[in-house]
């Protein structure tokens, strides 16, 4: 059969797709693309030499002998010894591997969890201040404070403070603080509003003035009242160990992620990529 | 078809005893459930500590990965430490082969092997390419071959060799997998970590580098 090198490859099989012929060659083209090569190859001199050609090639390459091996690949017992490591190593170097992939985005959950753990029980959400003081003194620093009756001067009373005797009596009226202007005044009304279990009275001289919770005998005491007290379920024992819980799992699952990482980086073998 | 499956090496830890069937061995698709059970049962010993089994792997494998490495990096020197790379690290990471395919596994790490050294000589352009050195060693030939033929057949495969070097290492290896140690194609995507259709393309790719390059030569292979 005569051949044409690449010089003379005629215009038409130019535009012919080589690559399919080298596909059909190789028994590769299905259906139409069978199809389209066997046409190109029984009407196209070239494509015919192409297609033996790749057949030629395939058949060259299989049969190119094998260079022997210049030296034996076996191990000795010292070197053997040397590649397993310590039984450290060889753990180190199991979790380093793939198998253990999973291990790595859980301790990173774990770590979230227990971050949000510890945030949450630090923090007064659940009923106490940042600072770690119990929930009630929480509460009762949030609580309305009465105001010495009949005081326009607007000084607060605070309840540490007040005694029995200081304490509004019952159908006094305690006068909001003026300083601050008007939005902590509104403010102050608001709490104060939230508190009053009946509705304000407005003096003759129309000041704005709210009245005081009704002391109960707690209230004289000089206890808390139901207002500061803690809400259910809320109290610094679950506080606690939402804390400490929280910063175990931090802690575990950062070590967790520090030793995968040491592992990785030290026992990593990129042929096993 | 010769049956020359790797496990005839096992008594041929001699390079010259194994060259004389190494030739052969590329005719040979050694993937069968026994071949891989085989392996497993080997492994299984060698990962409980026993060198001995890992020197039997050795034996089965040293000869093929050689003959593979070094088409692919085409220098024996280079070939036979990614080979001895190759198998220090399927030691030290036996208990990771997952899999049917023992032979796929070590063939793999293998070829990464390879990759490192191309990749090395790559980022190191002073150093020359190293000449392709099949011319060394050709096949034993039977008492009927003439001189002529088996001069002609030699300057075939030099030629062809050198065809070879010239096109791109990644048609170059699925070529070689493909064509010289029998993996399908699925086998050669698994290998190289490439889609199907990567690699038809590039072994059609590179047979047509290949006849482009071969130019007037083809006319040896042709006979």
């Amino acid at each position: 059969m005569a051949v044409p090198n690449s010089r003379s490859l005629s215009a038409e099989h130019r535009r012919h797709d080589r690559l399919l012929v080298a596909r059909f060659a190789a028994g590769d083209a299905i259906g139409a693309q069978e199809h389209e090569a066997r046409d190109l190859v029984r009407r196209c001199s070239e494509c015919a030499a192409l297609a033996a050609d790749i057949t030629a090639i395939s058949t060259s390459v299989a049969q190119m002998p094998a260079a022997p091996r210049s030296r034996d690949f076996r191990l000795t017992s010292d070197q053997a010894a040397r590649m397993r490591g310590s039984r450290l190593d060889r753990w180190l170097r199991t979790i380093s591997g793939s198998g253990w992939a999973t291990v790595r985005p859980l301790a990173a959950v774990a770590l979230s969890v227990g971050l949000v753990m510890s945030v949450v029980g630090a923090l007064p959400i659940l009923g106490a201040a940042g600072t770690g003081a119990p929930a009630d003194t929480f509460f009762a620093a949030i609580a309305p404070t009465p105001v010495a009756p009949g005081s326009t001067s607007g000084t607060r009373i605070d309840s540490p403070s007040t005694g029995p005797g200081a304490a509004p009596t019952p159908g006094q009226v305690a006068v909001l603080p003026p300083v601050g202007g008007a939005s902590e005044s509104t403010a102050d009304n608001n709490i104060n509003q939230a508190y009053v279990p009946t509705a304000a009275a407005v003096p003759p001289d129309g000041n704005q003035i709210n009245t005081a919770p009704e002391p109960t005998s707690a209230t004289k005491a000089g206890t808390d009242n139901n207002l500061s007290r803690p809400l259910p379920g809320t109290n610094s024992g679950l506080r606690d160990t939402i804390l400490l819980a929280g910063i175990l799992v931090t802690l575990v699952a950062l070590f967790v992620l520090a030793v995968l990482y040491a592992a990785r980086r030290r026992y990593y073998d990129p042929l096993l990529r | 078809m010769v049956d020359a499956t790797p496990s005839d090496s096992l008594s041929g830890v001699d390079p010259a005893a194994g060259a004389a069937d190494a030739h052969i061995r590329h005719v040979v698709k050694p993937n069968d459930a026994l071949q891989h059970a085989r392996d497993k049962a080997i492994v299984e010993r060698a990962i409980g500590g026993d060198l001995e089994a890992f020197n039997e792997i050795v034996l089965l494998y040293q000869d093929y990965l050689f003959a593979l490495v070094v088409r692919v990096v085409r220098d024996r020197e280079s070939a036979a430490d990614a080979v001895q790379e190759a198998l220090f690290s399927c030691y030290r990471n036996l208990d990771r082969f997952r899999g049917d395919s023992f032979r796929s596994w070590l063939t793999r790490i293998a070829l990464n092997a390879a990759t490192d050294v191309l990749r090395y000589r790559k980022r190191r352009p002073a150093d020359p390419y190293p000449e392709w050195e099949d011319d060394a060693w050709q096949p034993p030939t039977g008492e009927e071959a003439s001189p002529e033929r088996s001069a002609m057949k030699r300057h075939t495969q030099r030629v062809l060799s050198e065809a070879l070097a010239e096109i791109t290492s990644d048609q170059r290896t699925a070529i070689v997998m493909y064509d010289v140690e029998g993996f399908d194609y699925q086998e050669i995507a698994d290998i190289t970590g490439v889609s199907l259709g990567t690699v038809k393309s590039r072994i059609h790719r590179g047979r047509l580098a290949l006849r482009d390059l071969l130019g007037d030569s083809m006319e040896l292979l042709r006979e």
